[in-house]
């Protein structure tokens, strides 16, 4: 059957005049109040699991001790905790900086997700299928077990995840042109690379050395305390203000570097920018964290699926999702069992059947 | 005479193996609609890379509006060239109005992004071609025709006094390429310069008020389409003999075995 050509507008030649019933402002401030409301409900959610997960785990707390707990820590004249010693300590020193850490790597994570995809035009990639996070793991690893060789642990965590990504993108660049499926590739080689580097590491390092890179790799939130917290925050939260800030250039780079170039916007300048600031995101927690795998593929592709493809309102939606579904997941790998399970796990184990269903639904929309 | 809004002077290229582009001169002055015309491999791609300086490594000067674009940032050049791509094949699919938006990237100051009048401008433009019922559709709902209007709706929000298509009606249907030319013409009515390259030297007959030829790198002939384009030019330059002959007032290309 002959295909159907659509017209090509609806006005005729004659006037370019609009047969448009209505104006298209109100599609714009329908799209807007949508927008408004996916973030105003997303941020509900995440304040309701934080309540949840403060009072929830092997040692349970009531919300009133909770809350009394956090104003008494919070505001210099509020009246002291009158309760046991040991759940102002657990509630404040333990759960309050772990959930705290838990939301900024999911947002830390998604954000430098949503990044690589919009400037590597690639909906495939994050930071774990490029080879930044096991770069970031190497960098780390070395750090624990040459800790005089570098400043920290973060410092070289950073600089061997960049290599990771510089390498992975120089790689695959055949010709000025980077094809999404060698990226891939590049990106897989890369990990691989500083995988086969982190065991020569954990063969060569103490007894003690070993069992820090090991926990650390599994990925968890064991030892999070407000020194973790104290410098990942700000930074993170800096760091995703801006790119979500700029995020209307980051459109602009993602639909191709020429088209860009012609639009005004230097590929170049934007992409070392954006690519480094994703990057820095991404050592930053996993130096502290260890490897947490999927979040940075899964929650770009819900945020689209929910308010589409502008960057704009990508970032901030993808930034929550993350911090809540990670959330949820820690707060699973501490209540679940009488041990801790490392998040890694379930993350991984609620992140696969989540793709499968991502590409079964709405694969076309997600993976174009 | 006006100046011309486009200037290149003695342009030469190579890409490494023997010259694209070999001592190419030529002017567009404003409101001209000009037709690029050659066979594949003659060097209007590769000319339109030089004016927007995705290639850098040329001899010779190309001028936009008498300042050289060797001289220009990115920014500048985007203040001063508009340019509609052959492909366009975004993998996130943006609404019709973030697409022709983009269009003023150029003209913000600061870093917060468009403003109001920004999109009262792009609104414009979509207006101006008669689609702006697609603005809040998504690329990936509209059809060849209309993504290619939606482009053009891009360029011409950029506002920039030259507007470059390179073959802007290559995957389009009898009846689109006809609409997107029409519209094109209008545009250039309307005091805005554009080049355009094509394979159909019909279009540039029939829409364009100036032709350029193209022939293995060098410009063989310029001037109003109804003189350049004889018989014997388009049958040298694309090695089939061709007839130019005309229905009713209209000026036509045939090839010679379909005349016959």
């Amino acid at each position: 059957m002959a295909k159907r050509t659509k017209p090509i507008g609806n006005s005729g030649r004659k006037g370019f005049v609009s047969q448009l019933p209505g104006d298209t402002q109100d599609i714009s401030v329908f799209s807007l109040k949508r927008q408004i409301g996916i973030i105003t409900l997303t941020t509900g959610i995440l304040l309701v699991i934080t309540c949840y997960a403060l009072t929830a785990g092997a040692f349970q707390i009531s919300v009133p001790d909770v809350v009394h707990v956090l104003l008494d820590k919070s505001i210099p004249l509020f009246p002291d905790f009158q309760g046991e010693r040991i759940q102002e300590t657990i509630v404040w020193n333990m759960r309050v900086p772990r959930i705290l850490l838990a939301i900024i790597t999911g947002i830390a994570l998604s954000t430098a997700g949503v990044v690589y995809q919009g400037c590597f035009k690639n909906p495939l990639v994050d930071p774990f299928i490029l080879g930044v996070s096991s770069g970031a793991a190497f960098g780390a690893a070395l750090g624990i077990v040459f800790p005089s060789f570098f400043l920290s642990i973060q410092s070289s965590a950073f600089l061997f995840a960049t290599i990771s990504v510089a390498g992975a993108y120089l790689f695959s660049r055949v010709r000025g042109y980077s094809a999404p499926l060698t990226l891939i590739l590049a990106g897989i080689i890369m990990g691989s690379l500083f995988d086969g580097l982190v065991s020569v590491m954990k063969y060569l390092s103490s007894d003690t050395a070993l069992r820090t890179i090991v926990f650390w790799i599994m990925g968890g939130f064991y030892y999070a305390s407000w020194s973790d917290v104290i410098l990942i925050v700000p930074v993170t939260i800096g760091s995703v203000s801006i790119l979500a800030l700029l995020a209307w250039k980051l459109n602009i780079l993602s639909i191709g570097e020429e088209e860009a170039r012609t639009l005004g916007v230097d590929p170049g300048r934007y992409m070392v920018f954006f690519i480094g600031t994703a990057t820095l995101l991404t050592a930053l927690v996993t130096a502290s964290v260890g490897i947490i795998p999927w979040i940075g593929l899964m929650m770009p592709h819900a945020a689209r699926m929910l308010a589409g493809p502008d960057h704009r309102i990508v970032i901030p939606l993808a930034a929550l999702l993350g911090a809540i579904y990670l959330l949820i997941c820690d707060t699973l790998a501490r209540t679940l069992t009488s041990s801790e399970i490392p998040v890694g796990i379930i993350v991984s184990i609620l992140g696969a059947p989540y793709l499968f269903w991502l590409i079964r639904t709405k694969g076309g929309m997600a993976f174009g | 005479m006006d100046k011309p809004v486009l200037s290149v002077s003695h342009l030469s290229f190579s890409y490494g193996n023997g010259p694209v582009l070999s001592d190419v001169s030529l002017r567009v002055h404003r409101r001209e609609i000009c037709g690029l015309l050659g066979p594949n491999g003659s060097g209007k791609s590769t000319l339109f890379k030089c004016c927007l300086r995705f290639l850098d490594t040329y001899s010779g000067e190309i001028q936009v509006t008498d300042t050289p674009v060797r001289r220009m940032g990115v920014r500048d050049l985007a203040q001063s060239i508009a340019y509609v791509p052959q492909e366009h094949k975004p993998v996130f699919q943006f609404r019709v109005l973030d697409m022709v938006i983009m269009g003023r990237n150029p003209h913000v100051q600061g870093l917060l992004g468009y403003s109001a009048e920004d999109k009262r401008i792009a609104l414009q433009s979509l207006e101006k071609l008669g689609i702006r019922d697609l603005a809040a559709m998504t690329m990936k709902e509209l059809s060849g025709g209309q993504k290619q209007l939606v482009l053009i709706a891009r360029a011409l929000t950029q506002n920039a006094p030259l507007m470059i298509l390179d073959e802007p009606t290559s995957s389009l249907d009898y009846s689109n390429q006809i609409k997107i030319w029409e519209m094109l013409e209008d545009i250039a009515k309307s005091g805005q310069t554009i080049i355009a390259c094509t394979h159909d030297p019909n279009h540039v007959l029939w829409f364009c008020n100036r032709t350029i030829v193209l022939h293995e790198g060098r410009v063989i002939a310029e001037g109003s389409p109804k003189t350049v384009l004889t018989s014997d030019l388009l049958s040298h330059v694309y090695k089939r003999e061709c007839i130019v002959g005309s229905y009713e007032t209209t000026s036509l290309v045939i090839p010679r075995f379909l005349y016959s």
